[in-house]
């Protein structure tokens, strides 16, 4: 936070803080971070429903789920990037990672889902089709899709059927890699004992399973405006089990959440009384409102609604779309709310103190939005590299 | 037509993998800085830069040599237990060149209230004066000189 | 003969602790213990009284930026009221004093409580950096590599007590050493040299000569959020429990 935001966040305390806390470290991009990584596991995992569960209606957005973690997993590491303060120092994190350190696993952790899961898992999806487009393609794409062969340019029915098995055995070595790329920044939450807002056990379930949430609600929110965009038919059974998944995953996430809540309020501890300050307070919108109702309350009713009730083609797809915008802001309140949330509370226990967003700046509203709409900008690319549809084989 | 057989696909991948890995591995112990792991999971040589920074306040207990007489002014009175910098500020660079930098000398009623204004909370160990009644509009200096503070 | 064997091994399991005297004695780790060779300080509440000059000092000694949000040691001021309503407060980290309040309720008691980073013997902040830029020498001393550092504040989030700040200058974090610059040349640390009621006091733990061994053994001592377990180095006489 620069100077003047730091004199006027001296003026806005509330109660006693230590006077070091007045500066509020983790800023907006510590909240993207956890929530990219959130939509790449969820997006991945809602893949492997199909590679690996053999959940057949969702077949139509395989690609797209696997394409769509891509994009996002490229866009990780920038918010990080863009927070350190040394960045040309950040490769230290390979160097000498101090392992008692969850944070230090990013590197192995991001490395390995990046090369050994995701790339191998979309390439071998995709080898058929990118070997003969590599023989019919000209110009940059045809470039690109030979480079992509490695030079490998024929494949026969055996070829298919390894890559198949091997494309599958990836996909579940690949939950596990999902579910610890994105576990462990809850952990990095959950395990400071300093904090008692982060400090919990339940901290990286709650994480994983809001992952997966916000994964879901991403992946039905693309493929919805893309078939939009170029005009197609939309795969009713496909939205309908997607939406089934996500309405379970939803009900676990908002119970995981709301067991914590309920611990925290019944076992009363020493900094409830300061708790009960913030969230009726500063955090009063975008805990109940936001990431309660809007995020989990609403979506269950109208999911659950059409799953008992049933409806209407039309008004089912409206209601899918709906749903996904407003579990996609809530999942990111619910992250704002663990992250930034936890900062505004003094580890005094007696005072709070508020975080002052910058519009410019590395750490500012612009940056921010930049970085959100960049993973949408490299799935643009990646589908106008690697079109999705199954029909498309021009 | 190049025939190729049923996993070379997955060795070149894994030999593009392989490459890069063992070029980090070659890479490595020369990025690493040298004195890393010396003592534990941190580079030693910091150890030494945290130990060869200016000290601003002397290794003094009294400034005797020089100002003889404001010693035995201090140590006659309440003020003796007093380190000279609590007052005359960080004195290493008076020590090297006395001449080219001069202490402060505070005389403002501001600094001796510091210690001796009435508060919440301080103890009843040092003298205390509540600033609204005891000679408000006068500085402390006319009364008490902050060497031998006890009356004049 | 298997059942009686078995039953007997496992009520030893559970039994055994009870008789071993020598396990839970270990398992309650006092000062003495873990402070061997290292430095501690001691801080006795009672003396202070609030002047600000150890934050002064600190600021001068150690290149800490004069402004109110950078602090290596500060001074809160607590007043406790009769009502049982507690005020806490620390302008500026005291470095200019304290102010006269006069509150409208009676006050029962107050003090003045200096923190600094309590150097801890577990140090959750060394325990969380991703990169090995900070960390503990021999001697007991939680140092900052910044030249090593790269940013991320971690260390900064995981310190129960406050202690670290962002400098700007360096763009690393900083926080108390103890002035390891000084103290390895023999000197004081500059915050024990100019209190005025000695309200600090500085030296190893385990030396008989050293006054904390003496404080140690002659008064009861306190430290902060001891149930977190890390080990502190800064110690607390007459600490009152409402001081966090």
């Amino acid at each position: 936070m620069e100077i003047n935001n730091l004199y006027d966040a001296l003026r806005s305390i509330q109660g006693f803080i230590y006077p070091n806390e007045i500066e509020l470290r983790w800023s907006i991009l510590i909240v993207l971070y956890p929530y990219i990584t959130g939509l790449v596991a969820g997006a991945f995992i809602l893949a492997s429903l199909e590679k690996v569960f053999e959940i057949k209606e969702v077949k139509p957005t395989y690609r797209l789920s696997l394409l769509t973690s891509l994009s996002f997993l490229i866009s990780a590491p920038i918010p990080l990037l863009f927070h350190i303060t040394h960045p040309l120092r950040g490769f230290e994190i390979f160097l000498t990672p101090h392992l008692s350190s969850a944070m230090a696993i990013f590197g192995f952790v991001y490395i390995w889902y990046l090369m050994a899961i995701l790339i191998i898992e979309i390439w071998l999806e995709y080898r058929k089709d990118i070997i003969e487009w590599s023989k019919r393609k000209k110009g940059i794409k045809g470039i690109l899709y030979k480079i992509l062969t490695l030079g490998v340019d024929e494949i026969n029915e055996e070829i298919e059927n390894f890559d198949a098995k091997f494309g599958k055995g990836i996909a579940i070595i690949g939950i596990p890699s999902a579910i610890l790329l994105h576990g462990y920044v809850g952990f990095i939450f959950g395990s400071v004992k300093a904090n008692p807002w982060w400090s919990s056990v339940i901290m990286p379930i709650i994480f994983l399973f809001s992952a997966m949430v916000s994964g879901i609600a991403l992946v039905i929110f693309v493929y919805m405006i893309l078939k939009y965009l170029k005009g197609k038919p939309l795969e009713i059974s496909c939205l309908d089990t997607m939406a089934k998944y996500l309405l379970y995953a939803i009900i676990i996430d908002f119970s995981l959440e709301m067991l914590d809540l309920l611990q925290r309020i019944y076992e009363a501890e020493e900094f409830f009384d300061m708790l009960q300050v913030l969230i009726k307070g500063k955090l009063f919108i975008s805990l109940f409102i936001i990431q309660i109702i809007i995020g989990a309350i609403l979506p269950i009713l109208f999911l659950g609604y059409i799953q008992i009730f049933n409806a209407s083609d039309s008004a089912k797809k409206f209601t899918y779309f709906i749903v996904s915008l407003m579990v996609l802001i809530g999942i990111f309140a619910t992250r704002w709310n663990v992250v930034i949330g936890g900062q505004l509370f003094s580890k005094s226990l007696r005072g709070l103190t508020i975080y002052k967003i910058g519009l410019i700046g590395r750490e500012g509203i612009y940056v921010s939005f930049g970085l959100i709409l960049l993973p949408f900008i490299i799935l643009a690319f990646l589908i106008w590299l690697l079109p999705f549809e199954e029909k498309n084989k021009l | 037509m190049k025939k190729f057989g049923k996993y070379s696909h997955i060795k070149r991948l894994f030999g593009i993998y392989f490459g890069f890995l063992f070029l980090f591995l070659i890479l490595r112990p020369f990025l690493i800085p040298k004195s890393f792991g010396k003592f534990g999971h941190y580079r030693a040589s910091s150890i030494d830069e945290n130990i060869n920074l200016n000290t601003k306040y002397a290794d003094i207990k009294d400034c005797k040599e020089c100002h003889e007489k404001e010693y035995n002014d201090v140590m006659n009175f309440s003020h003796k237990n007093l380190n000279c910098q609590i007052c005359h500020g960080a004195l290493s660079n008076h020590l090297e060149s006395p001449d080219e930098f001069k202490p402060n000398i505070v005389s403002q009623k501001s600094f001796c209230l510091l210690c001796h204004a009435e508060i919440e909370a301080r103890p009843s160990s040092i003298k205390q004066i509540d600033e609204k009644e005891h000679f408000k509009d006068e500085e402390c200096i006319s009364c008490h000189l902050p060497h031998s503070p006890n009356l004049k | 003969m298997k059942r009686r064997e078995f039953i007997k091994s496992i009520l030893g399991f559970f039994l055994t602790p009870i008789f071993k005297n020598e396990i839970i004695s270990n398992l309650i780790i006092s000062t003495f213990k873990y402070g061997k060779n290292k430095y501690g300080m001691v801080i006795d509440i009672s003396k202070c009284i609030g002047c600000g000059r150890c934050v002064k000092a600190c600021k001068e000694e150690n290149d800490v930026p004069d402004l109110p949000f950078y602090f290596r040691t500060w001074i809160e001021r607590y007043l406790i009221f009769e009502d049982g309503e507690v005020y806490v407060e620390s302008p500026n980290g005291g470095i200019e004093g304290f102010k006269r309040l006069n509150p409208p309720k009676k006050i029962a008691k107050a003090f003045f409580v200096p923190k600094l980073c309590n150097q801890c013997e577990e140090p959750p902040c060394v325990q969380v950096c991703p990169v090995g830029a900070t960390y503990e020498t021999d001697d007991g001393v939680v140092l900052i590599d910044k030249k090593y550092c790269i940013g991320c504040g971690y260390c900064v989030q995981a310190c129960p007590y406050g202690a670290r700040y962002f400098h700007p200058k360096t763009k690393t974090p900083d926080k108390c050493t103890f002035c390891y610059h000084r103290i390895k040349k023999g000197l004081l640390p500059v915050c024990v040299l100019v209190c005025p009621q000695n309200a600090r006091i500085f030296g190893k733990i385990d030396d008989p000569e050293s006054p904390v061994y003496k404080y140690i053994k002659d008064y009861p001592l306190q430290v902060l959020k001891p149930y977190l377990r890390t080990h502190p180095k800064v110690y607390y006489k007459d600490m009152d429990m409402e001081v966090r």
